[in-house]
């Protein structure tokens, strides 16, 4: 069996992570005299399930914007979109992840080189989110997922890019030693039911397989199956899943209302005036 | 309005992609609740920043005291230290309010006109908000005003006073342009040290002295008023050589005619350094 493992513990992935980031900017790369002022999308995703950004718009050419209904199970139900001049904007409504990332709006809004997010009735796990994040704020859980709104970062050609918010799922590219149990593969077959999804036997074999591939094992000693042998296995039944991922990259990279926008040309000010004398009676200290 | 195309084949694959991601997330999930696992309630603090202080709301600007060379306000004091600026001055197009912090109560207000048009230097800035130095007493009080109200310039000159020695110095964008021997206030009426700006420039029929006048942000530290007025300090000249080099003053600056035909080119707001040395 080939072993499909994800990046392992080498880290000698350097830059894999921004080159993900890269694809998740929704930038244009295109000659000086196309770029475009601003643009916005709804949703991208990169790593184990690539989502190109959708819906995506930019002006120029014209002010554009879209909207794009998306029903469960991803977890989002509308998506806006408006990009016009150097302001643009993306909002995501009933946001719902896995119960675990929920908000009835997310909406990140860039303004000419400013950029904002603003958050209505969030919430993590529980936890109520600011409704105006600082720059950055978010909730790390490292290894496991890294969730921070209101990311902002520069681009090469000067213009900014604001996004709601940004989940990465195993940011250090390393999987966690989780172990799978029957509840969560019925689980993952309710959640999704289009999804080809392994059976225990199939997990135990995985883990077995790359355990001893060469012995045969007694079954009160099989390796309990880990989320790397499902993750290996998903890849396997499903065409679709990217794997694998480069070293050093997140699992999975999701991105949520992502507006991008052009600075305005700093004015230059101008040099004060020579004062004109008035006529006036102001007793001074002579 | 366009719908993006998100129906028929590519949206079920959509659909099944993203029921891993929901996988992912939901094991993301059962992480998070198990034991092993801290952190798990802590949003991280984020630092303060882009994000505009909205002002505190002035309902009516005018019953706010004015800030001019003729009043007391109760305004915060120029934090300092007593250097030069980067030249940025500003001028409120209207009557605007002052405020003793960004996002704090309104203290003053201040307009278009002082002694000619208004040009205030700044000390200190952030995103939406500027920190000026006032006309008011006390000497060195600053307030902060909303950028939006205000033109903004920059002046290339700087002033510098030396008290002990008798000096000024005036530079333009760092180059010296020229030193003067300077007279200055007697010790019961002194000229203040500390940081202050060109205020205005005028013409007075009744102080035929100088026929040009410029007032600075400072006021006599010893005279509340003087001669009617409120013991705003100046830069002006004097019909007279005797007085350049010594105190004889009631705290005003006097200087040479040649040095008063050079400042009458310098903008207001312009930063005045008075020091000791």
């Amino acid at each position: 069996m080939i072993s499909r493992k994800l990046a392992g513990a080498s880290a000698a992935g350097v830059g894999a992570a921004t080159a993900v980031a890269a694809l998740l900017l929704g930038t244009v790369s295109s000659s000086a005299a196309d770029v475009p002022t601003s643009s916005a999308y709804g949703l991208a995703a990169q790593g184990l399930v690539p989502i190109d950004p959708t819906p995506q718009v930019q002006a120029p050419p014209d002010g554009a914007d879209a909207l794009a209904e998306l029903p469960s199970p991803l977890g989002v139900g509308l998506l806006k979109v408006i990009a016009a001049g150097g302001t643009s904007s993306a909002t995501a409504v009933d946001l719902n992840i896995a119960d675990l990332v929920k908000a009835q709006i997310i909406k990140a809004t860039c303004d000419n080189g400013a950029g904002d997010v603003s958050i209505l009735g969030g919430d993590i796990g529980g936890s109520a989110l600011p409704s105006d994040p600082g720059v950055g704020e978010g909730l790390d859980l490292s290894p496991i997922a890294n969730i921070v709104f209101n990311h902002q970062s520069d681009n090469d050609d000067g213009s900014l890019t604001v996004e709601g918010v940004r989940i990465s799922v195993l940011p250090g590219g390393q999987v966690p030693e989780l172990e799978i149990e029957p509840d969560n593969l019925e689980q993952l077959r309710s959640l999704a039911p289009n999804l080809n999804v392994p059976s225990m036997e199939q997990l135990q074999a995985e883990a077995q397989a790359e355990e001893a591939p060469a012995e045969e094992a007694p079954a009160e000693e099989l390796a309990a199956p880990t989320l790397e042998d499902l993750l290996a296995q998903l890849a396997e039944l499903n065409s679709g899943l990217e794997l694998p991922i480069a070293e050093g990259d997140a699992l999975l990279e999701i991105v949520i209302s992502s507006a991008t926008c052009g600075a305005e040309k700093a004015v230059t000010p101008s040099e004060a005036p020579k004062p004109k004398p008035v006529q006036t009676q102001l007793p001074v200290t002579h | 309005m366009a719908h993006s195309a998100l129906f028929g084949r590519r949206f079920l694959v959509f659909a099944t992609l993203g029921g891993v991601v929901v996988l992912v997330l939901t094991l993301v999930g059962v992480a998070l609740l198990s034991p092993s696992d801290n952190n798990a309630d802590d949003v991280e603090a984020a630092p303060a920043t882009s994000a505009v202080v909205p002002p505190a709301s002035v309902a009516d600007v005018s019953v706010l005291p004015e800030s001019t060379t003729h009043t007391t306000v109760d305004a915060p004091l120029d934090p300092g230290p007593a250097v030069p600026t980067d030249g940025s001055v500003v001028h409120p197009r209207r009557q605007v309010p002052v405020f003793a912090a960004p996002g704090g109560p309104a203290i003053a207000r201040i307009g278009s006109e002082q002694v000619g048009d208004t040009w205030l230097p700044v000390i200190a800035e952030q995103p939406g908000w500027v920190q000026v130095l006032l006309p008011s007493r006390p000497n060195g009080s600053a307030g902060w005003l909303l950028a939006e109200d205000l033109d903004r310039a920059v002046t290339p000159y700087l002033v510098r006073i030396h008290l002990r020695s008798f000096s000024m110095e005036l530079f333009r964008e760092g180059v010296l342009l020229g030193t003067w021997t300077i007279g200055i206030g007697k010790t019961s009426a002194p000229t203040p040290p500390g940081r202050t700006f060109l205020l205005g420039s005028f013409s007075d029929y009744k102080q035929r002295y100088s026929p040009v006048i410029l007032p600075l942000g400072t006021h006599s530290p010893t005279l509340d008023s003087f001669g009617g007025g409120p013991g705003t300090v100046a830069i002006h000249t004097w019909p007279t050589d005797e007085v350049f080099g010594t105190r004889s003053s009631d705290g005003c600056i006097r200087v040479p005619k040649d040095a008063l035909d050079q400042l009458t080119e310098v903008p207001l707001g312009t930063i005045v350094l008075v020091d000791d040395q």
